[in-house]
């Protein structure tokens, strides 16, 4: 017989600071959604709205004008645009890193977080999408990339091709990470309709699809969120591998490397990791609920950063022996342009926010010292950025002629669209904060009532 | 419906437990318990089998793998051949990585799309099997069938702690 007692009270597990019952539960998490938003909440919306309206109409004049009002030339072809879908698949990691993986691993202070979390992965593989999307150019004829009888054969995409992987891969995450994320919210609706009156009902009637929580459904229900993860799980380490056969499967140097799927995974998860503490050390205070994302959690994350901080870390050694190693010299000369060549500014960004910065989490006080968590949370964003910039722009400046040589420069219409998709991942997420549930009702009520169940029975 | 069973409603799952316990020995058919979250223990209570699932969710993986695969292979072995970089016409190592993405894609929205259609969930649907709005957020119901002896039934609710009969 296991000790439930013990289970349930584990101090490197932590679900909530104190005791609550469960239905202290559903009202601490539903308070935030039935009153009205405070000024941080409006304060932050009104920066981040009209900035995704500013994004949406450099993206507009992208499209209608043409992909010449981006800073591409001939020689780098894959410029910001590719630099922040990259980026932004990364973020879209961490949600179903933290819901399927340490869901599968039995990492309970996981709760807490995977709703905002999982949000946070749909937000950011959206705004991933954007950049693809309109990077083609003629954003209308989408639809060609995927394979369907036409009148021209009919001829079919290339399914060899890792950029058509890609493509099935994102859409694949996107969706199965929306499935997940919608199954989790089922029964968290539907406490939310049982108090709700006008449209707010009606939606919530129409979205939580007459769940009643029977006992025949849950049954059906935890095999198949368990299922989901057990299957999200090689999904979301599948993902940024196929990302990174964008690149290893070409023969530039410093893409044609078999690390590549590794290295982008850890970096993926780094970056994810960051974004989640930046988004959520803010949203804690802002939402009230320090009782539930607490800082034993903001802990564990910085330490997941740190872990993976590091393996980038190992990463970027490995790039730089296997250059040497190999003897082979157009190897040789991408490691030296990039540390010291015209971007020596950005490969040095990218070691000391990636590797130097989480550094810092080796010392408790600092894991929990949220404002510094949260400036260094902003460093990795920053630096896992520059790390996509760095593999992208300096493999591709430097062409085998040096008559082709270039120095890239990015636009005032590419900046406009990468800060204006900032804006709509903010708008999105905080939304999401305003009117859903950020926490996992149902599973904290779980975690809640069934050790109390266990203890009371072993009272008795 | 409503005649032909009597429902309670619990402030502890415990209660419930014991009450579902009792109600099946006394040889009460239980219609379905509602929790709130999903309770340990109340399956076996109430003594329902395993979930299959899983079974559903393997045979949709395979379907979606398979259905990848060949299309892939008759695309560009069979309706269209065409040279890529030298590579034989069935080139299929290169067919993997859009195989288990079709895979997990099929088993993950079709076992989503099965679990909702076995139940009964769908957009727009009236939670009507609900013994009282409660019991999604922190009471615990059963509904079962009397059988002609509602009162007996009743009294062991009231004996097992309920809260409300209804």
């Amino acid at each position: 017989m296991v000790d439930l007692e013990k289970l349930y009270h584990n101090p490197m597990d932590p679900v909530l600071d104190e005791e609550k019952t469960i239905t202290q539960v559903t009202e601490d998490i539903e308070r935030p959604l039935v009153g009205t938003p405070g000024p941080l909440w409006w304060f932050a919306f009104l920066i981040a709205a009209p900035t995704a309206g500013m994004g949406t109409l450099a993206l507009l004049y992208t499209a209608f004008t043409g992909i010449g009002v981006l800073g591409l030339n001939k020689t780098v072809g894959w410029g910001f645009f590719i630099t922040n879908f990259v980026f932004w698949v990364g973020i879209g990691h961490a949600g179903t890193l933290i819901s399927a993986i340490l869901y599968l691993l039995r990492q309970r202070w996981r709760t807490g977080i995977a709703r905002s979390a999982e949000a946070m992965t749909i937000f950011a593989v959206m705004c991933a999408g954007i950049y693809p999307l309109f990077h083609t150019g003629r954003p209308w004829f989408a639809h060609f990339m995927a394979p369907y009888p036409n009148l021209m054969g009919s001829l079919w995409v290339n399914f060899r091709s890792p950029l058509l992987w890609d493509m099935f891969a994102i859409n694949t995450y996107l969706i199965i990470s929306a499935v997940f994320w919608y199954l989790g919210l089922i029964p968290d609706l539907a406490v939310l309709r049982e108090k709700a009156v006008g449209v707010r009902k009606f939606l919530l009637s129409f979205f939580s699809m007459g769940w009643t929580g029977s006992a025949r459904c849950w049954n059906h229900y935890e095999v198949v969120y368990l299922l989901l993860a057990g299957i999200a799980t090689p999904l979301v380490l599948s993902v940024h591998s196929v990302v990174s056969f964008d690149f290893a499967t070409g023969v530039l140097p410093g893409w044609h490397s078999t690390i590549l799927p590794p290295y982008f995974v850890a970096g993926a998860i780094l970056s994810g990791f960051a974004m989640v503490l930046t988004l959520l050390i803010i949203a804690r205070t802002t939402m009230n609920l320090e009782e539930y994302i607490t800082k034993d959690h903001i802990e564990a994350m910085c330490k997941v950063v740190l872990l993976t901080g590091m393996l980038v870390g190992l990463s970027y050694g490995l790039e730089l022996f296997t250059a040497w190693y190999s003897g082979n010299p157009y190897e040789r000369f991408l490691v030296l342009n990039r540390s010291t060549g015209p971007y020596w500014w950005a490969f040095w960004t990218m070691v000391s926010c990636n590797v130097l910065v989480p550094q810092l989490f080796w010392f408790k006080k600092i894991r929990r010292n949220l404002a510094i968590v949260w400036v260094a949370s902003l460093f990795v964003n920053v630096g896992m950025w520059f790390e996509r910039f760095v593999i992208i722009i300096t493999s591709l400046h430097r062409d085998f002629l040096p008559s082709s040589w270039v120095y890239f420069r990015p636009s005032l219409i590419e900046g406009a669209v990468m800060v204006g998709v900032f804006g709509i991942f903010f708008t999105l997420f905080l939304l999401f904060c305003r009117f859903l549930p950020m926490i996992a009702m149902a599973e904290i009520k779980a975690e809640v009532g069934n050790s109390q169940a266990a203890r009371e029975k072993g009272g008795h | 419906m409503a005649e032909k069973t009597e429902a309670a409603i619990f402030e502890k799952q415990n209660d419930l437990i014991a009450a579902t316990i009792a109600v099946r020995k006394a040889g009460f058919k239980i219609v379905d318990c509602y929790t709130p979250y999903p309770v340990h223990g109340i399956e076996k209570a109430m003594g329902i089998g395993r979930s299959w699932m899983g079974w559903a969710m393997f045979v949709l993986a395979m379907t979606g793998a398979t259905f990848a695969m060949g299309a892939q292979i008759w695309i560009h072995a069979m309706d269209w051949p065409t040279v890529y970089g030298g590579k034989p016409f069935n080139s299929w190592p290169a067919f993997v990585p859009i195989t288990f993405e079709l895979g997990v894609l099929f088993a993950g929205v079709g076992t989503v799309i099965t679990l909702l259609a076995v139940s009964k969930l769908w957009p727009g649907n009236d939670p009507h099997d609900m013994p009282d709005g409660s019991v999604v957020r922190d009471r615990f119901g059963i509904v079962a069938e009397h059988g002609g002896k509602p009162e007996e039934l009743k009294k062991i609710y009231t004996d097992h702690g309920a809260e409300r009969v209804l």
